[in-house]
């Protein structure tokens, strides 16, 4: 016997109906309506009215048209959030999200970028003109000759007051320059359809006049009868050599020069990170120290900076030192700088070597050595030091040359130089 | 399986085989002078280098880079926005942005030195610059075009050009003193290898014989198309 339907029967499906009316009816007018109403102006009426109806990147919903002169009132879940208004805003599609930096050929995953997110020297040294720096092989001495000068190279040559030869590199300084040249080669298009060609009459006419002589030399009759099956060989010798191309040639089909080009990488094939990793690897964690929002209380509740204030040992201490000279040699820093860091071929670039005696002891014979880039062209006695002394100018063998400035005096502690030339791109 | 089956999976499987052996018909690898191996050559069918170095995440497929293209002397240089329908014509050098991994067709005339002639090298850029932020348009790619490559294909001769960005310490003695920096190679030599050794291939640049019929179009010929850029506050530089 059937069950007569009730109230409660029917109280759970009226509920999880109207639930859903009500969470549809939030979604769509009052959850969009306050998030964006900061970021579009909700329109009225007739502003409404006077837009036309297809626009681009905005979703309308049309509301329901309101039976008010029906006889059934829905008296429940009725205005239970505010009203939508005419051609509300409801939805609008998310914003292209466009990567800051393309990918990273040098690491998957990664963009190619620094902490600053600038392309750098570090990253695609082949479109800088660098000069400066200790290339490759560390300039040194051997048997009191100078050995491991390599283009870009600029150091600086010393004796200190022992009499013992000293050198010190200077920073690398990289002017965005790049250059072009092409490699050519030049073909007749024809020349492969007519080896093709004369290729397939060949092989057909040679093949059978070879079965043809074997035969007698082998004094196998039988081989020879069945020179039917040996025509279909002769024949068949084209496919094995077109199917030995086809092996060769689906490697890259397979995509081989994509993996290829990343096991080439040093990084993949070596596993050891380079130089310029290091630089940037630096600038990551510097950047990560600054970012850090932990370690700033834990710097700043520290109390090393009033321990040390209050001791009395370190004036002491440097009281003692100074009344002895020490006897460690001088320190010759040298620093590069150039007037601009991007330059087209044929524009001028100054350069500007600054050398400083960092102490404690004088130096001698101080020269500095710039074998300049294989595309700087020296502009003939632009060359000037604020120091008495004279260039020398010498072919590096490369294209270009090796400035050296060698100096009369002495440096003293605590004293330095400029000297400055001009170069022109090639 | 009845037997007209067989005979239709079969003539599919032969099919596909054919196929793939003329696809792969352009595979020649080389080991370069750095011991990279460069799975291709120059005679590969254009589009295909640029393809697999947008694979390779050397540049984004939305990436405009700036191509000078150089005459000899004077002429006009006409790249087209897309299809054919739309060309846009510069007076050499010319300077547009073109999509890394796609072919373009150009249009070359009013030479000097080849009166009433048309060429219609095609560039394909296989790589890009990165230039310090706002220099993208003072720095483009340059690719010049030499008298004897338009002679040779005038002559139905096909030349193929790989461009590339000096190494600075790898560039030869004999391009530092203003000379025409072109290498010639034998056909049967791979450009891209010689072109990686020294330095980064950039771009592609073939020239031919061929003139489009202009009552039929060929798309072979023209290629798919991509769109250019066209940077009107970049004054061309004069030759």
């Amino acid at each position: 016997m059937p069950r007569r339907r009730t109230l409660f029967d029917l109280r759970p499906s009226a509920f999880a109906w109207s639930g859903l009316a009500l969470a549809l009816s939030c979604g769509a007018c009052a959850a969009p309506s306050l998030a964006q109403r900061d970021e579009f102006d909700i329109p009225t009426t007739a502003a409404a009215s006077a837009r036309p109806q297809a626009e681009t990147g905005v979703t309308r919903i049309q509301r329901a048209p309101v039976m008010r002169d029906s006889a059934i009132q829905q008296v429940a879940y009725q205005n239970a959030g505010p009203a939508c208004p005419p051609d509300a805003i409801t939805s609008c599609p998310p914003e292209a999200r466009v990567p800051l930096a393309p990918m990273n050929p040098y690491g998957i995953g990664m963009p190619v970028c620094d902490v600053a997110c600038q392309p750098s020297p570090h990253h695609y040294p082949d479109e800088y003109l660098c000069d400066g720096g200790d290339r490759e092989i560390p300039v040194h001495y051997y048997e009191d000759e100078r050995q491991g000068l390599d283009t870009e190279d600029t150091v600086a040559e010393f004796t200190d007051h022992k009499g013992k030869q000293r050198t010190s590199k200077s920073n690398k300084v990289c002017v965005y320059a790049p250059r072009f040249a092409s490699v050519r080669s030049v073909s007749l298009p024809h020349e492969e359809g007519t080896i093709v060609e004369v290729a397939k009459a060949e092989n057909t006419a040679g093949g059978n006049e070879l079965q043809t002589r074997l035969a007698p030399t082998l004094r196998n009759k039988n081989v020879a009868v069945g020179g039917v099956k040996m025509r279909s060989r002769a024949s068949g010798l084209e496919s094995e050599v077109v199917q030995d191309v086809k092996a060769q040639r689906q490697r890259p089909h397979m995509h081989d020069k994509v993996l290829n080009l990343f096991q080439d990488l040093v990084f993949v094939q070596s596993g050891t990170v380079e130089q310029g990793d290091m630089a940037r690897l630096g600038l990551g964690i510097q950047a990560a120290q600054f970012w850090s929002k932990e370690q700033y209380p834990v710097i700043q509740g520290k109390a090393v900076k009033a321990n040390i204030g209050e001791s009395t040992i370190s004036a002491s201490a440097i009281t003692v030192i100074d009344d002895l000279k020490s006897d460690k040699p001088g320190n010759l820093r040298i620093v590069k700088v150039a007037d601009k860091d991007t330059a087209e071929v044929g524009e001028i670039v100054t350069f500007t070597i600054r050398y400083d005696n960092l102490g404690p002891n004088e130096v001698a014979s101080v020269r500095i050595v710039d074998n300049l880039t294989p595309r700087l062209e020296y502009v003939e006695d632009s060359a000037t030091s604020d120091r008495a002394g004279k260039l020398v100018v010498q072919n590096n063998g490369e294209g270009s040359l090796v400035l050296i400035w060698e100096f009369d005096a002495n440096l003293p502690d605590k004293t330095g130089g400029v000297v400055t030339f001009q170069t022109r791109v090639r | 399986m009845s037997r007209a089956l067989q005979a239709f999976v079969a003539a599919l499987l032969w099919g596909g085989l054919v196929c793939v052996g003329n696809t792969a018909a352009w595979a020649q690898g080389t080991i370069s002078g750095h011991g990279r191996y460069v799975p291709i050559d120059q005679y590969v069918p254009p589009g295909i280098a640029g393809q697999m170095a947008l694979q390779a995440g050397k540049a984004t497929p939305d990436h405009f880079q700036p191509v000078r293209v150089k005459l000899p002397t004077t002429g006009t240089v006409t790249f087209f926005d897309g299809t054919p329908q739309r060309p846009v014509e510069l007076a050499a050098p010319a300077q547009a942005g073109l999509l890394v991994g796609r072919m373009y067709r150009l249009r070359v005339t009013d030479l000097p030195e080849f009166p009433g002639g048309e060429f219609y090298p095609s560039i394909e850029l296989v790589d890009r610059l990165h230039p310090p932020p706002g220099q993208a348009e003072r720095f483009p790619v340059e690719i010049e075009l030499f008298p004897e490559e338009f002679t040779g294909a005038d002559n139905g001769r096909m030349v193929t050009k790989v461009v590339y960005l000096e190494q600075p310490n790898l560039v030869l003695t004999q391009h530092l003193h203003g000379e025409k920096r072109v290498t010639d190679l034998a056909p049967s030599q791979n450009a891209l290898a010689e072109a990686d050794f020294l330095g980064r291939p950039i771009a592609i640049v073939r020239m031919g014989g061929r003139t489009p019929d202009r009552n039929a179009p060929d798309w072979q010929f023209w290629g798919p198309g991509a769109p250019i850029r066209i940077t009107t506050n970049v004054t061309n530089p004069q030759p």
